[in-house]
C-alpha cells in the first residue's frame, strides 16, 4: 500500500493561565513559550524526528513537514504562506499514486498502532478517518489519496467537506496532547518511568539511566535513576541529577548543581551552586512549571548558551600559548 | 489651704517602683521590660523594579546609611522587583550582612513570583531564612522563623488568568 504523510508542526499558543511574562534584564523577545514543542528533543530526540521515523518503519513512503507559523508581527501573511505550502505539499503527494494520506498535525505524541490505523480506514472504506482518544479528537487523519485527488477546488476546502462523514478510529494507547510545557514534562517524566515507549538516545548504563554518547559525569556528581544525560553533556563535580531530570545533549551543568524534576534543553550552560526544580531551561530562559512563569537571564554566570568543543579548543589554546608566553617573557626579564 | 508637699524625690525609688508596678500589672518578663526602653524600629527597604548592576551600587549606598543604627529590624520588601541578577543577590547578601554585624533581624515580604524563583534558584532563600525576626508589629506580616519559606510558598500560588 502507498501511504504518504504531510506533517505540520504547529507554534506555540499562548498557554492558558501564564499571565506573567517576565524579562529579566532583557528587551529579547525571542522566548522558550515561541517554539514548538515537537521539535524540542525529548531524551535525545525531537517528538517530530521520533514521529518522522515511525513513521518511515511503518512503511510510510513520503513524508513531507510543513511548519505551521514562525516568529513575526505578520501573523497573517505567515498563515497564508502556510495554507499556500500545505496546497502544494499535498498536490507533490497526490502525484505519488497515493493511496492514503495521512495528515498529522504535531503536537500530539501518540504512539499510535499505524498498521493497524491503516488496516481500520481500509476496511470502513471511508473517504476520512480521523484518531480519537478518551478525551477526544486528535489531528491526526487518514484521507482516501484517490478519492482527494479527484475532488473539486482547494484541497483545503475537500479536506474540510470530508470532516462530516468521517470515521472515528478509537485510540486507546498512550497519547499526550502536547499543548503546554507541563505537558512536555510529563512526557518526559513518562519516558524515563517507562510509561512511554520512547527510547533514550544513549546507553542503559544503570537501571533506567541513560547516558549519551561522550557524556562527561564527574566521579562525585550523583545521577538518581531515572535520568537522562544527552551526547556531548557534561556533569561537573558536586552535581546532583534526581527526579527523573532529562540533560539534553551539548548542555553543561556546572560545579555543584541541582537538577531536579526538570529538564535542560540541548546546548544549554546551567551555572554553578544553583538548585533546579520543577523547571525547563533553554540556554537563557527558564519556565517554572509550578508558577507558570517563564524568565529570560542575561546574566551568563546563571545561564547561558554552551560553546560547542570545536570552538572551545582555539580558545584553550590561546590560553596556554599566551601562558606560555608570560612565562618565557618572565624568564627573560630576570 | 495646706502648702505644698516638698517631698524629696528619690528616682531610684520611683525607678524601682515603677519597675514593681509594671510587674504586677503583666507577666511581661524583665527583658522585655528593658527592652521597651530602648524601642527598635523596623526599618522596611522597598526595593525598586530593578535590582542590577546598574544600580545596585547606589542602594548598597543608601541601604547603609539606613542600617547604621543599632540592632535593626530590617523587613525587605521585594514585591516590586521584576529584574534581579548576581549583582542583586549580591545586594541582598550585604543587607543581610550589615544586619547581621549590627545583631539586627531581617525580613523578606511581599515576594513576587520572578524574585522568588531567581532566589530559590541561586539558594538564597535559605540564607535569608537563617536569621528570624523576634520582633512583630503590626506593619510585619509575619514574625516566625521560616518567613522566607513561608513567602516563597505563598508566591507559589498559581496565578489565575
Amino acid at each position: 500500500m502507498h501511504v504518504g504523510a504531510i506533517l505540520t508542526v504547529p507554534g506555540r499558543v499562548q498557554e492558558k493561565h501564564r499571565t506573567r511574562h517576565a524579562t529579566f534584564n532583557s528587551v529579547d523577545t525571542s522566548a522558550l513559550s515561541l517554539s514548538p514543542l515537537a521539535r524540542w528533543d525529548l531524551l535525545g530526540q525531537s517528538v517530530l524526528d521520533r514521529m518522522t521515523e515511525r513513521l518511515q518503519a511503518f512503511g510510510v513512503d513520503e513524508i513531507i513537514v510543513i511548519p505551521e507559523n514562525s516568529v513575526g508581527p505578520a501573523l497573517s501573511h505567515t498563515q497564508n504562506a502556510f495554507w499556500t505550502s500545505w496546497e502544494a505539499a499535498i498536490s507533490n503527494c497526490l502525484r505519488f499514486d497515493l493511496e492514503t494520506l495521512l495528515v498529522i498535525r504535531l503536537g500530539p505524541y501518540l504512539e499510535l498502532d499505524i498498521p493497524d490505523f491503516l488496516r481500520f480506514h481500509r476496511e470502513t472504506s471511508s473517504a476520512m478517518t480521523q484518531v480519537y482518544d478518551r478525551r477526544g479528537a486528535l489531528d491526526l487523519v487518514a484521507i482516501d489519496a484517490r478519492r482527494f485527488a479527484r475532488g473539486a477546488g482547494s484541497f483545503r476546502g475537500r479536506l474540510r467537506d470530508l470532516i462530516p462523514g468521517h470515521q472515528r478510529y478509537q485510540f486507546t494507547g498512550y497519547s499526550n496532547r502536547l499543548s503546554s510545557t507541563t505537558d512536555f514534562r510529563c512526557l518526559v517524566r513518562d519516558a524515563l518511568f517507562g510509561v512511554a515507549r520512547i527510547r533514550p538516545i544513549g546507553t542503559e548504563t544503570s537501571a533506567n539511566v541513560w547516558i549519551g554518547k561522550d557524556a562527561r559525569i564527574d566521579r562525585s556528581a550523583h545521577i538518581l535513576s531515572p535520568a537522562y544525560i544527552g551526547n556531548n553533556s557534561r556533569v561537573n563535580a558536586g552535581c546532583v541529577i534526581a527526579g527523573a531530570s532529562a540533560i539534553e545533549q551539548q548542555s553543561q551543568i556546572d560545579c555543584g548543581t541541582t537538577v531536579n524534576d526538570s529538564c535542560i534543553l540541548a546546548s544549554t550552560y546551567v551555572g554553578a551552586g544553583l538548585k533546579l526544580c520543577g523547571a525547563i531551561v533553554d540556554q537563557q530562559t527558564l519556565f517554572h512549571l509550578g508558577r507558570n512563569l517563564e524568565l529570560r537571564f542575561n546574566d551568563r554566570k546563571l545561564f547561558d548558551r554552551t560553546k560547542t568543543g570545536k570552538a572551545l579548543l582555539p580558545r584553550v589554546r590561546s590560553t596556554a600559548e599566551r601562558a606560555v608566553n608570560a612565562i618565557s617573557d618572565a624568564a627573560m626579564s630576570t | 489651704m495646706e502648702p505644698a508637699l516638698n517631698i524629696p524625690v528619690n528616682l531610684a525609688d520611683i525607678e524601682v517602683s515603677a519597675w514593681e508596678a509594671s510587674q504586677e500589672r503583666s507577666s511581661v518578663s524583665v527583658a522585655h521590660s528593658i527592652a521597651q526602653i530602648k524601642p527598635i524600629s523596623t526599618i522596611v527597604v522597598n526595593l525598586p523594579e530593578k535590582v542590577t548592576a546598574q544600580n545596585a551600587r547606589t542602594l548598597l549606598r543608601d541601604l547603609r546609611t539606613q542600617l547604621s543604627v543599632d540592632q535593626p529590624s530590617v523587613l525587605l520588601d521585594l514585591s516590586d522587583v521584576m529584574e534581579l541578577d548576581s549583582t542583586g543577590l549580591d545586594l541582598l547578601l550585604e543587607c543581610l550582612h550589615e544586619t547581621v554585624i549590627r545583631d539586627g533581624t531581617i525580613q523578606l515580604r511581599g515576594l513576587s513570583p520572578e524574585a522568588a524563583t531567581v532566589l530559590e534558584l541561586t539558594g538564597m532563600d535559605q540564607v535569608l531564612g537563617l536569621i528570624p525576626s523576634t520582633h512583630t508589629d503590626e506593619s510585619t506580616p509575619d514574625g516566625s522563623p521560616d518567613c522566607v519559606t513561608q513567602a516563597l510558598a505563598r508566591s507559589s500560588q498559581p496565578i489565575a488568568a
